[in-house]
């Protein structure tokens, strides 16, 4: 240090003795304001760490218990995100992984003492595959450094997913099993330090940690709520059973792409199989004042917007004779997609429906968590016959009706709104009657599903998965059986 | 005859002028609560036609019907006919079946101890029907007595087109229908009435409807429903009630309003005079209150001067049901059932011809008085037909 000051004082002496001393300040000054103006105006433009922000959405796939699972972890990423200590010790990291699975086991399976453990084996490995996966690509790769990392994305993806396939080999040893977040982490940290980030910033940590939380518990929740597939493959893209029946039944030619699926239901002759002849524009289903359908006779529509649809036609309840018809619509209820209600609008008596409905909710509340509630529409048939009964003058102005006919169809719009506990704008007024032109099929009907077409694929989406899952249940259980057998064969 | 007759006059007169305090009274009433009225319970589904069909045979306003689409009848209640004080048939109006949030077996219990007959109401069209057909088959095992009817309503739902009218005549009653019966219809009416094939059961196809429905007749179905209603219950007052009138020319709108109560008081007599020694005066407090209450409804009143003149004008003739009254009820038994069914139906003569006299009154032409002693004979012979066997 002190040949350096000397260096200082021995070069002031010189200016002074040249007279340049002053001279010299002022310029060694103006460096100086230079150079911090410079490094001031550089942090100012310097940019973030990260060049985008990532955010992770629930998945709208997910059966409606899920959703708010979501909301639950909003407070504890919170938290989390102020520890400065996760990446480096493993015990908190364990603390953390814990937590976050602790919440998303405790929902899916509240009555079990030790939630954590309600998934199967391979599933587990399957999870740390994913998150690591997503946080390589979604976070690391989105710090900018060394171009050599960014060339390398893909090789080191495989990598990673290699690395973690060969632990499947070491899984068994126990190490892995019980610190398998601080391996992964582990391989997070030693990616940072390959890009020359020697330090982890706090930037960085507080994003990796919210990442790592909401990656977790995302693929968690997949894997609770069962729908992690051990083999990676869309659903819908297979047919399920019931539509491999039915599509033969109907003679139709071989589909790809599984269809929606509708059911209609009604009481005896509320016009179902009206509805279904007017869907069809021809006389499809035999339709008439005595109930005339009897078991369940699916039908395959094809219409223009609409993709193919397999439409159910049931026998109605509530008439004499039809006692079997209940248990015959209960079988039906996890193959449906979308299930509307015939109801005649001059039918006051509506406990049926409202109580076949009930049977609905509550089958998908009690019974059948894991799928989600079909779209729920209704049908208001025979609006011909409400008051004025010799009136039919359509089109009505139903939703601001101008007359006693318009106001009678909105009020019993409204009755079964409120007996069938449905939403107003599920109600559909619409005349079948023979003799007259179907009123409010193409206007009022088709329109309507168009609208929930979303959430009925998302039934279907869950209903195939559903469906899937159980064949490759049985299909893996077959496989580690007959493996069983052929080295009980060797040995022998 | 001429004593008698003269005593008759006399003490009605005591009674419709100085009616005595006490007692009296409270006697009718005793009589009153023993009169046999049958209770007719209409059963069937929400927005079957329940109410409807009581507000067509009695023409209570109080009878409040629904829009077709939405339950009104909140809970059962009955309906007198003609009047609460003179009840001559109640309806039992209950709650309807398929209701959402509504579970009926409490109320069908209850009903089950009040009515005497069962009117099944449902809609030709709606077969959907299994709750009112079991409900009938264990009304029927309790009571396998009980007449039941069926009533099929809303027939103009099954007619070809909006602009079809009701088929006259009437064309239900044959079997098999007239081929002026729609076919979808007759099919509808065949099914629903297969389903009560193993009982003994009338059906009765109706269509009330409301006069902007613009159908006509709005009562469509009423006399078949009358009809079976005299066929099931054998009991005379309805045939009465119906009136079988020979003097229309005589009868104006007061009269038809007087009519169901004649029957009343007739009725309330015929229980009276079928009490051993119940005496005169009690069958009189009641003709008493007939008189009062038909000048009311002619909107007269009551005088000494109006009384006399009547008596004078009707004469002796009145004098030989009283004597027939008083010597048959020295009979026991048998005699007090014919004496009572005298009472009742000189009661309801006297009624009649009280109306054709205020008519007249009002009019200010008299009847002469052959014409109203034929009036009264008319009438004493009539009803004695009707109550003597049935009462």
């Amino acid at each position: 240090m002190l040949p350096w000051l000397a260096l200082l004082v021995l070069g002031a002496y010189w200016l002074w003795q040249h007279d340049w001393l002053y001279r010299g300040l002022a310029i060694l000054s103006a460096n100086f304001a230079l150079t911090y103006c410079l490094l001031y105006w550089r942090r100012q433009r310097a940019k973030p760490v990260f060049l985008d922000t990532f955010v992770i959405e629930p998945n709208p796939n997910w059966p409606d218990n899920a959703q708010p699972i979501w909301l639950e972890l909003e407070p504890l990423a919170k938290r989390w995100e102020k520890e400065t200590k996760v990446l480096t010790d493993a015990s908190k990291f364990w603390q953390l992984t814990n937590e976050v699975l602790t919440v998303v086991a405790r929902h899916f399976h509240a009555d079990s003492k030790r939630p954590l453990l309600e998934f199967p084996l391979p599933y587990l490995l399957k999870l740390i595959t994913l998150v690591c996966n997503d946080i390589q690509h979604e976070v690391l790769d989105k710090i900018p450094g060394s171009h050599a990392v960014r060339v390398g994305d893909f090789l080191r993806a495989k990598q990673s997913l290699d690395y973690l396939y060969n632990l499947k080999s070491v899984f068994n040893v126990g190490h892995w099993l019980i610190n398998w977040p601080g391996a992964a982490m582990t391989h997070a940290r030693g990616l940072l330090f390959s890009k020359g980030m020697y330090t982890v910033t706090s930037e960085i940590s507080n994003r990796l940690i919210n990442a790592y939380i909401k990656k977790l518990a995302y693929y968690a929740i997949e894997l609770y709520s069962g729908q992690l597939t051990l083999d990676d493959i869309v659903p819908t893209a297979r047919l399920s059973s019931a539509s491999k029946k039915d599509t033969a039944k109907s003679l139709a030619r071989d589909q790809s792409i599984e269809p929606l699926r509708f059911l209609l239901l009604g009481q005896v002759s509320s016009g179902k199989s009206s509805l279904i002849n007017a869907l069809f524009g021809e006389v499809k289903s035999a339709s008439g004042i005595l109930p005339t359908t009897s078991g369940i006779t699916p039908y395959v529509l094809e219409r223009d917007g609409l993709q193919q649809a397999i439409i159910l036609d049931s026998a109605g309840y509530g008439g004499i004779s039809q006692d079997q018809s209940r248990a015959a619509l209960k079988g039906e209820w996890k193959n449906i997609d979308v299930i509307i209600v015939v109801c005649n609008a001059t039918q006051a008596a509506r406990h049926e429906d409202a109580q076949q409905l009930q049977v609905v909710r509550h089958y998908f509340q009690q019974e059948c968590q894991n799928q989600t509630l079909p779209v729920i529409i209704a049908v208001a048939t025979h609006i011909d016959r409400l008051r004025p009964v010799r009136e039919w003058n359509p089109p009505y102005q139903i939703l601001q009706p101008d007359n006693a006919k318009a106001r009678n169809i909105r009020e019993a719009c409204l009755a079964i709104s409120k007996e069938l506990s449905l939403p107003t704008e599920c109600i559909v007024p619409v005349c079948l009657a023979p003799e007259k032109i179907a009123y409010n099929i193409e206007e009022g009907l088709l329109p309507l599903i168009h609208e929930h077409l979303n959430a009925a694929q998302r039934v279907r989406y869950l209903r195939c998965l559903r469906e899937q899952q159980a064949e490759s249940y049985w299909r893996h259980w077959r496989k580690q059986a007959v493996r069983a057998g052929q080295i009980l064969l060797e040995k022998v | 005859m001429h004593i008698i007759s003269n005593r008759f006059w006399e003490s009605l007169k005591d009674s419709i002028f100085t009616p005595k305090a006490g007692g009296v009274d409270a006697k009718i009433n005793e009589v009153k609560q023993r009169l046999p009225i049958p209770v007719f319970w209409l059963l069937g589904k929400t927005q079957s036609g329940k109410t409807s069909l009581i507000r067509a045979l009695t023409f209570s306003d109080a009878a409040e019907i629904g829009n077709g689409f939405q339950a009104c009848t909140r809970r059962s209640r009955f309906y007198d006919f003609p009047s609460a004080s003179h009840p001559i048939l109640r309806f039992l109006d209950t709650r309807g079946l398929g209701e959402t949030e509504y579970n009926p077996s409490e109320d069908l219990a209850w009903c089950a101890n009040q009515a005497h007959l069962l009117i099944v109401v449902m809609r030709a069209l709606d077969m959907n029907q299994a709750e009112v057909v079991a409900a009938v088959s264990t009304i029927h095992k309790q009571h396998p007595e009980w007449p039941i009817i069926v009533v099929q309503t809303s027939l103009h739902e099954g007619y070809p087109s909006a602009d079809s009218e009701h088929i006259q005549p009437y064309p239900y009653q044959q079997a098999p229908f007239a081929p002026q019966v729609p076919h979808a219809l007759a099919q509808a009416l065949l099914h629903q009435r297969d389903w009560f094939k193993s009982l003994s059961v009338h059906f009765v196809p109706i269509d009330f409807t409301l006069p902007e429905d613009d159908y006509e007749p709005n009562d469509y179905g009423l006399n078949a429903l009358w009809d079976t209603m005299e066929t099931v219950l054998p009991l005379g007052m309805i045939g009465l009630l119906r009136g079988t009138e020979q003097h229309k020319e005589l009868l104006d709108f007061h009269a038809q309003q007087a009519h169901p109560h004649i029957i009343g008081y007739a009725l309330l007599n015929i229980g009276m005079g079928a009490i051993p020694l119940a005496g005169l005066p009690l069958v009189l407090a009641v003709q008493a209150k007939l008189f009062h209450s038909i000048a009311s409804i002619y909107g007269l009143e009551l005088t000494g001067t109006l009384y006399a003149e009547f008596a004078a004008l009707m004469g002796t003739s009145v004098g030989i049901g009283l004597l027939g009254r008083e010597l048959f009820k020295l009979v026991p038994v048998y005699g007090w059932a014919v004496a009572g069914a005298g009472s009742g139906a000189m009661t309801y003569a006297l009624g009649k011809v009280f109306c054709v006299y205020l008519y007249g009154v009002k009019r200010g032409a008299m009847p002469d008085q052959a014409n109203l002693r034929q009036a009264y004979r008319e009438a004493f012979n009539t009803a004695r037909q009707y109550l003597s066997n049935k009462g």
